[in-house]
């Protein structure tokens, strides 16, 4: 790797990907600052290993994976060394509004399910995209989606009440 | 809950141009860090390979230094062992040796190790030196006990043993790949039923 740091490049990555990886990392290490320090993390992963592409959806899936493999490494670590989370994710709704709700009730469910709802809700992908990206099985991916649907719907509830 | 309340609540997340800044920068500073961290490494690394070709070098590189001791008689009759300083020249008196009154030389190489003691004047060349392990017996006169050889190998009677007074020859010290590792030569001289060794390298 270069010493030089390729600004424009990392900056035309973030501009692209930014958003995405920035959310991905929240719904997974539901912690802003974490969050920041994942993607900053993400992008020093792509300048080091420079990946070459065959496909604009061949990128976008090496940025997902990277950014759920490294969230859910840090998930191992806060596992290992738990720590008192006391920030709330800021959002562009109020804190009374359905959808902080289902945000919350999101958060709390098992960070399998949790990348799967994202990749299928948020990303739009098919089950056997997501099973690429994930390197699970296709069926694997149903289940959790099923499970993850399931477990929402119950923790929404219980939200709600 | 809406089909599409999953996708609604995680777009509401807030994605700032403060938060853009924050990260865009945080990337400037821990790219400088690894490149420094590295660079620190790396110099870390050459040094310790520095380190480890000169250990290398100095057990392998450097030749052996082996010693020679000379035992003899000293000016009172009485035997002694001398450790051959290089350049300076050691008065020594004949003793018995299992091959004959003479000199005894011993040469401390590690046991895998191998020696030659090659003649390196023409004039002179008989084996009036032994080889025996670690051991070299120089016998400057007719009081040999067992047999010696020329280097064509022809044993030799002891009557034809020309008189010799002065000897050299270089011992050549080859580790255990066979690699030479030191050279060194010695010189002997015969005055007045006293020798006169010298160590040259």
């Amino acid at each position: 790797m270069s010493d030089t740091f390729d600004e424009n490049t990392v900056e035309y990555i973030f501009m692209k990907y930014g958003e995405m990886l920035y959310k991905i990392c929240i719904v997974m290490l539901k912690n802003s600052h974490d969050a920041e320090d994942a993607v900053q993390d993400i992008l020093i992963k792509y300048m080091i290993r420079k990946p070459v592409f065959d496909t604009g959806e061949h990128e976008k899936a090496w940025f997902i994976r990277v950014a759920i493999n490294l969230c859910k490494d840090r998930l191992r670590f806060y596992n290992a060394h738990p720590q008192i989370d006391i920030e709330t994710i800021k959002t562009t709704y109020s804190e009374e509004s359905e959808d902080k709700r289902v945000l919350e009730a999101l958060l709390n469910l098992p960070p399998k399910y949790r990348e799967v709802l994202f990749l299928y809700y948020v990303e739009e992908y098919k089950c056997y995209e997501i099973g690429k990206i994930l390197r699970i099985t296709e069926s694997a991916v149903k289940k959790r989606l099923e499970r993850g649907r399931n477990l929402l719907k119950i923790e929404f509830r219980g939200e709600s009440r | 809950m809406k089909k599409n309340q999953i996708k609604d609540s995680i777009n509401g997340i807030e994605f700032t141009e403060k938060t853009k800044r924050r990260i865009l920068k945080g990337v400037c500073e821990k790219n400088n860090r690894k490149v420094t961290i590295r660079r620190i490494r790396t110099g870390v690394a050459v040094a310790c390979m520095i380190a480890i070709f000169a250990i290398m070098n100095t057990m392998i590189g450097k030749p052996y230094n082996t010693e020679i001791t000379v035992y003899a008689m000293n000016k009172e009759g009485k035997e002694q062992n001398i450790i051959l300083p290089i350049g300076k020249e050691i008065v020594l008196k004949p003793l018995q040796t299992p091959v004959g009154y003479g000199y005894i030389f011993e040469l401390d190489i590690p046991d895998n190790y191998r020696y030659e003691s090659v003649p390196t004047d023409n004039a002179k060349n008989i084996f009036t030196v032994y080889q025996n392990g670690k051991y070299i017996y120089w016998i400057p006169n007719k009081q040999i006990s067992g047999k010696i050889y020329s280097s064509a190998n022809q044993e030799l009677d002891t009557d034809e043993i020309p008189n010799i007074d002065e000897c050299r020859f270089e011992i050549i010290i080859y580790n255990d790949r066979k690699i030479v590792l030191e050279n060194k030569i010695v010189e002997f001289k015969l005055a007045e039923n006293n020798c006169v060794a010298i160590l040259k390298e």
